[in-house]
């Protein structure tokens, strides 16, 4: 059997394609020091990474290397972060970077600075993404340890501040291994099952080693997918994580997420009151403004009164002459009642009596209109015209 | 029960924005006199409402079930 002959591109192509698929080539963080270094017109960078003992070529691309912090230069000792790949057309072995570090960096801060650069550049942490806190939140998640202080010091602050919102508390592992997909599973499950208006991310604090599950992209991304506004306390003040740069707000301390989540009711409570002071003034000016218009309508009526006065004058003229009239008859009347009064007193029993008669009466004061209808020992009144007298009949026939 | 709600079930926020909005329209708006003692009235129960919200003394917690450990075998 001939050996199976192939051609050179095959051979590169499965090359690369090999070195490609190695975990162990693939996405490595490697320290030496620069050599060769040239920028070219396109503004990809060519350089060698090499130590006492070994050379390996590197391209730095230009869509990489815009923004670099490090200036590369010859001589430099640097920590890069890439691939190793094959440039097929002419077999050259080669280390694709994609990041790098000025030697010194600690392995975890140039890594924390490499994710950094790389969520940035996707806008993860954009000033404009930041969303406003609810004012007045009405339930708070907190996603921290279900053990250690850091839960009881921002329910403590609450239970002071506003003790109207609900606290829920979702608890997850937050070091060590599977902490970070646990607190991004707490992250999604309580931001959008459990209904809250807020949420803290928090831990206590520790080394760089310690909080490295806030550093971790499923975390990233899940507080950035988050669909409500979340406050990451992380560590103490110093410490800083991508859990912290991608929140929408940065608590120092849980406690200062605390305080920083949920309005003061105190002061709430005066803003209330000064709220309704507001209403009740209000209301007092608008009832001063209604009597004023009252006046004014007054002070109107009254500059009209001198007309009303003339028109008075003229009214009362006008009821003079009539009044005249009117008394004229009156006086003719007068003349008429008299002549009346003097007829009617002449047919009066009192005319008659003055002229020498007299009314004879009972007791009861029946009139006695008869001789017949007396008897003797009768009482009788006798009625003058001046008074009366009492009788009594002697001799009865 | 509703967190920071009124027995009405107005929550603090809706209540608290009303008293406002209540307080602005009296403040600048010059409006019929009957209607100013309507929104006085409404603003006097507003802040009532909310300062009775603002006076709860006990804190509510609840602690949830952690996620991780269904499903992923922790």
């Amino acid at each position: 059997v001939p050996p199976e002959v192939y051609p050179v591109n095959q051979v590169t192509r499965y090359l690369r394609e090999l070195l490609e698929s190695n975990r162990h080539l693939t996405e490595i963080w490697v320290a030496g020091e620069v050599s060769n270094f040239s920028r070219a017109s396109s503004g990809h960078m060519y350089f060698t990474l090499k130590d006492e003992r070994g050379a390996l070529r590197c391209v730095f691309f230009r869509n990489r290397n815009v923004g670099l912090r490090t200036p590369l230069a010859d001589g430099l000792s640097v920590v890069v972060y890439g691939s190793l790949s094959l440039y097929e057309q002419r077999g050259d072995l080669s280390f694709v970077v994609d990041f790098v570090q000025p030697e010194g960096t600690g392995a975890l801060a140039a890594e924390f600075e490499r994710r950094r650069e790389v969520f940035e550049a996707e806008g993860l942490f954009a000033a404009e993404r930041k969303r406003a806190l609810p004012a007045f939140p009405l339930r708070i998640g907190v996603v921290t340890s279900p053990t250690g202080a850091v839960f009881h010091d921002i329910a403590d602050v609450l239970a002071r501040r506003w003790p109207l919102a609900m606290l829920l508390l979702q608890p997850a592992p937050v070091q060590g291994d599977g902490a970070a997909p646990a607190v991004a599973d707490a992250i999604r499950t309580i931001g959008r099952e459990h209904g809250v208006d807020v949420l803290v991310v928090a831990r206590g604090g520790g080394s760089t080693e310690d909080l490295w599950a806030f550093n971790e992209e499923p975390v990233v991304r899940a507080i950035f997918a988050s669909p409500v506004p979340v406050v990451s306390a992380i560590g103490h003040e110093t410490d800083v994580t991508l859990a912290d740069l991608v929140a929408d707000l940065r608590a120092p301390t849980p406690s200062a997420a605390a305080e920083l989540i949920a309005p003061d009711r105190a002061v709430v409570g005066r803003q209330v009151a000064a709220l309704a002071s507001h209403v009740q003034l209000a209301l007092t000016r608008r009832v001063t403004n209604c009597r004023e218009d009252i006046e004014g309508c007054r002070t109107t009526v009254s500059r009209a009164l001198p007309r009303i006065d003339l028109l008075r004058a003229r009214v009362a003229e006008r009821t003079g002459a009539l009044s005249r009239t009117v008394i004229g008859s009156h006086v003719h009347s007068a003349e008429r009642t008299q002549a009346l009064a003097m007829r009617i007193r002449t047919l009066s029993p009192l005319a008659t009596l003055e002229r020498g008669y007299a009314l004879v009466s009972r007791g009861d004061g029946s009139a006695v209109i008869a001789a017949a209808a007396l008897g003797t020992g009768d009482h009788v009144s006798l009625r003058f015209a001046d008074g009366a007298v009492d009788a009594r009949i002697e001799d009865r026939p | 029960v509703n967190e920071a709600a009124s027995p009405s079930g107005d929550t603090f926020e809706s209540l608290y924005r009303r008293l406002e909005d209540v307080a602005a329209r009296l403040e600048t708006g010059n409006l019929p006199l009957e209607e100013s003692v309507t929104l006085y009235e409404e603003g006097m129960r507003l802040a009532q409402q909310c300062q009775a919200l603002l006076a709860v003394v006990e804190q509510r917690i609840e602690t949830l079930r952690e996620t991780y450990e269904d499903g992923f075998g922790r």
